[in-house]
């Protein structure tokens, strides 16, 4: 399409969820449960790698709530952008007279 | 390995635990999954390109988060037939030992079954037999159980990403690059999913493939042991059968064929036995199974006296005919002694020695030792490892000698040869011809090729005149002086076998060309 259209507050709504959900993804407990299961099996692979698998799982929630909260960022700068040309070319519109 | 030690210690409850951690997890990740649309950008709220690449993204991520919920529920559902199997295992253990202990016989943590009656008598045959059965039940149990755990162990692996494969037949320089650029666990989850390709890509480090191939060996020990026990079952069957009449004395070559068997599998089973014995033993300098394929021609293995990728001495030692798997440890001696007469050569440096039995030898004299095919198959193997070498090793270059006694001399003239062979010394002893009529047709620096031959090796037999059309049938004899080579000295009475004798001068050359240093004339 040409051009654009934009609701910069829905914007703002829906980045301050993602960062809500950035924020909520690292913080689900997947290593703990990874380690009870290792600690679970002890003399076996399982055990030996133990650490190595609940990282792995750390590190993948962690992934997606570090592009969940890229997505947040840019989504929030997007909406202040805008927002502050809406109120720039406003401004200078509001000057126009004849 | 697992003991009966640590199956006992293993905890359904705990497991019960994840298994409630997991349920959980699964639960907030699809909690947040159900959330997530309200992070989309709806399309009435905002559109053109950039509108479109942020909903793109969305999208992504959201099916990240999806899957991730998905693999945690799959590891809830897996725990749970895995807490069946954990609990199974366990009680049969707990059967075993009941049945040993009433019979009187004690389960040790490490699996040893030790006769408690037998103590204070001199063992009975039946008492024997009884041992070796709980021994196999034990065997057998323990085999479950490691399945339960590496079944455990893949389910949990479920959100790695994937490690991506070396490039297939790339040079060993690539394959260290490749092997160098991998994060840490990505090492580990290779290793552990691939021991037969970690255990024998040229390029990778000497511990890793020495981890990996101690795996395979305690799995070929297993399945040795478990052959073996097939095999003796049947014997016993059908000796019974034929001694009770159950079966007519036209058996008797099928029951011949079964104990011939069965001796082969004692002494295959010795042989990797002897190989984990040498593995762990105590020494002066660490032992690593580079490479091991017991089922590849008539067994290849490559173990290490010291660690190549950083000593400063590296010497590969390529034996001749009959050399495989089941003649390792005369290699590994012979091995031994030029990595003890290198120290003593330069005390201040350190020296690994490379028993490569990593080729098909030929196995006869006649006819196979006469022909070159042996050599030519086994160029690019040697050609790859010596590469290798170089490309896993560490630090400042090392010194890389490639010795060769007698056919094994044909295989590294025959790998200089015809192309490129990565190391700075060349020493053929005892040798029937390397392929080529004198020393330029190895394409090496000038002095850097050495050879001996004893005035009493019957080696010489090859080059003499009398053998008619076969004479130099694997090319000239390189302790000639006419071929080109700096040759060495060796006692003019020794035999074929007797150059690592410590008295025979060409013994103390091997420590002074591996070290840097030059032979006794």
């Amino acid at each position: 399409m040409d051009g654009f259209g934009v609701s910069a507050p829905r914007l703002q709504d829906v980045a301050r969820v993602a960062a809500a959900a950035a924020d909520e993804v690292p913080a689900v407990q997947i290593g703990a449960a990874v380690r009870a299961a290792a600690a679970a099996l002890p003399g076996g692979l399982t055990a030996a790698a133990g650490e190595t698998l609940a990282g792995g799982w750390t590190a993948s929630c962690a992934a997606v709530g570090a592009a969940l909260s890229a997505q947040s960022g840019a989504l929030a700068v997007a909406a202040a952008a805008y927002g502050a040309v809406d109120a720039e070319v406003g401004a200078a519109l509001e000057g126009v007279r004849c | 390995m697992l003991t009966p030690a640590d199956v006992r210690r293993w905890d359904p409850f705990r497991m019960a635990e994840a298994l409630r951690a997991f349920g959980t997890a699964a639960d907030q990740l699809g909690g947040l999954d159900a959330d997530l649309p309200a992070a989309r950008p709806g399309d009435a709220d905002w559109q053109g390109a950039a509108a479109e690449r942020a909903r793109a993204a969305h999208d992504r991520i959201a099916d990240q988060l999806r899957t991730l919920g998905e693999e945690a529920g799959e590891v809830r559902r897996g725990l749970g037939r895995a807490i069946d199997a954990v609990v199974a295992v366990r009680a049969e253990l707990a059967t075993v030992e009941g049945f040993a202990a009433a019979g009187g016989y004690a389960i040790g943590d490490d699996g040893t079954v030790t006769d408690m009656l037998g103590q204070a008598r001199p063992p009975q045959a039946g008492r024997l037999v009884e041992s070796a059965l709980f021994t196999g039940q034990l065997r057998q149990l323990l085999d479950r159980a490691a399945d339960v755990d590496a079944d455990v162990h893949v389910l949990l692996r479920i959100a790695d990403p994937p490690v991506p494969a070396p490039v297939a037949g790339g040079p060993p320089v690539a394959v260290a690059a490749w092997w160098n650029g991998l994060p840490t666990p990505a090492q580990e989850r290779f290793v552990a999913d691939h021991p037969d390709q970690a255990g024998t890509l040229d390029g990778l480090p000497a511990i890793v493939r020495d981890t990996a191939n101690r795996r395979r060996l305690v799995a070929a020990i297993t399945e040795a042991q478990v052959t073996r026990l097939a095999t003796a079952e049947q014997l016993n069957a059908l000796s019974d059968a034929i001694d009770h009449g159950r079966q007519g004395m036209d058996q008797i070559p099928r029951r011949d064929a079964l104990a011939a068997q069965l001796g082969q599998a004692d002494a295959h089973l010795a042989v990797l036995r002897g190989l984990q014995n040498r593995l762990v033993a105590a020494g002066p300098r660490p032992t690593l199974l580079l490479g091991f394929a017991p089922d590849v021609g008539n067994g290849r293995v490559i173990v290490a006296l010291g660690n190549p990728d950083t000593a400063a001495n590296v010497v590969t030692f390529v034996p001749g005919t009959a050399a495989r798997l089941a003649s390792i440890s005369g290699e590994l001696g012979r091995a031994e002694a030029m990595a003890d007469v290198a120290q003593s050569s330069a005390p201040a440096q350190t020296t690994a020695v490379i028993a490569w039995n990593g080729y098909d030898a030929p196995q006869s004299i006649l006819p196979d030792a006469a022909q070159v095919r042996f050599a030519d198959a086994a160029e690019p193997l040697l050609r790859s490892f010596q590469s290798g070498l170089r490309a896993a090793h560490t630090g400042p270059a090392s010194r890389n000698t490639v010795v060769g006694h007698s056919y094994g001399s044909t295989v590294i003239g025959h790998t200089a040869r015809d192309g490129p062979l990565d190391a700075d010394a060349l020493v053929f002893v005892g040798s029937p011809g390397v392929g080529v009529d004198d020393v330029r047709g190895l394409h090496r620096p000038p002095g850097t090729v050495y050879s001996t031959t004893g005035a009493a090796d019957p080696i010489e037999i090859t080059h003499s005149p009398v053998l008619g059309p076969v004479d130099d049938a694997l090319g000239a004899d390189p302790s000639d002086p006419r071929f080109g080579a700096r040759v060495f000295l060796a006692d003019p009475g020794g035999g074929h076998n007797d150059y690592w004798n410590r008295g025979n001068p060409a013994f103390s050359s091997f420590g002074l060309i591996a070290t840097g240093h030059q032979p006794v004339p």
